[in-house]
């Protein structure tokens, strides 16, 4: 007689949540404020996959970084508006709180950073590659302030740029933490640092060196990310200090 | 190498799908390309990531390593393109 087996551990299903807030991130970009029930707590850098399911079935889904520091409860998730997209217009133009939709998280351990982890920490974000940094920068606050950090931010213009203004709230109380921002479009006028594609010179001049053997995470669109990985390792980075994590097409 | 498509993306693509099956992180696992013997993450391979499932392709040599199909008979997991798959 067959009798079903205990799970002998937890896999992953979707749950329905509701929307508590939304706000603006920069201009393309909006920052969803979820209730969620069952959520055994995330990592810093862990993403979650959105399932939308139209009145006659069809279903859409796709993946966004959790933006919320891991010890604060909640989850929020940043989404970008692609230009007829399936899923970020609705995301980000439509959902009010209130409304629902499916969740599956929290997923991944490979693009994660925690403070028992170490340094020196170098974090490459390209467009809305910042939100899982943002969740790194807030752990790291709370539990590994002394950490040497730079993040370099890739971002079309000051007007696209998502947690500005919490990132270099971040910086400014914190020495060891350097914000290095680069716009590829329209920089300030009286603008003085990087306003150009990442390039291996900016890579140089912003990383730590590689005998510092830093820890390294990229993350943004494909090719961003394939530019910034394979340059590192040209100039000596080890392979297996850099981590990457790839998004689809954006307003990048 | 072939060319770069902006519609790739990698193994984290997949590992929401793995989740939903593996009790163990997926992304983490290393996968030992059977054609080449590269080791890399899972989190490492190529991928082309669509609702229904995935297609990871070894970032060394490009040679498939592991499909994932999600249907209403249940999820298929097809890694004849691994030689190893490593939980850690």
């Amino acid at each position: 007689m067959a009798t079903s087996a205990p799970p002998l551990g937890r896999r992953l299903d979707w749950q329905t949540v509701r929307v508590e807030s939304t706000e603006p991130l920069g201009r393309r970009a909006r920052l969803l404020k979820l209730g969620v029930t069952d959520w055994p707590g995330h990592l810093p850098g862990q993403h979650a996959d959105v399932r939308l399911t139209a009145d006659d079935g069809y279903e859409a889904q796709r993946s966004y970084s959790i933006a919320s520091a891991a010890h604060e409860p909640g989850v929020s998730l940043a989404v970008e508006h692609v230009e007829g997209g399936e899923v970020s217009p609705y995301l980000t133009t439509e959902i009010r709180p209130g409304d629902a939709f499916e969740l599956r998280g929290p997923i991944g351990g490979y693009f994660v950073w925690e403070a028992a982890n170490g340094g020196p920490l170098y974090l490459c974000a390209g467009g809305s590659g910042i939100a899982p940094f943002k969740a790194v920068l807030e752990h790291r606050e709370r539990f590994a302030r002394g950490v040497p950090t730079t993040v370099l931010y890739a971002v079309r213009s000051p007007e696209h740029a998502m947690f500005a203004e919490r990132i270099n709230a971040l910086a400014t109380s914190d020495p060891a933490l350097q914000i290095v921002w680069t716009y590829t479009r329209a920089a300030p006028k009286s603008w003085r640092g990087y306003a150009r594609r990442v390039d291996a010179a900016m890579l140089r001049e912003t990383a730590p060196r590689p005998d510092a053997r830093p820890l390294i995470y990229v993350c943004g669109p494909t090719p961003f990310v394939e530019l910034v990985a394979s340059t590192l390792v040209e100039l000596g980075y080890a392979p297996e200090s850099i981590r990457t994590e790839r998004f689809g097409p954006s307003g990048e | 190498m072939d060319t770069l498509d902006a519609n790739e993306l990698d193994g984290n693509a997949a590992a929401g799908l793995l989740a939903s099956v593996f009790v163990l992180d997926a992304t983490r696992a290393r996968i030992v390309c059977a054609a080449c013997g590269h080791d890399a993450a899972l989190a490492e391979q190529r991928a082309f990531a669509l609702e229904l499932g995935a297609v990871l392709r070894c970032p060394n040599c490009a040679d498939i390593t592991v499909r994932i199909a999600s249907t209403r008979h249940g999820v298929f997991i097809d890694m004849r393109g691994a030689q190893v798959v490593h939980f850690v």
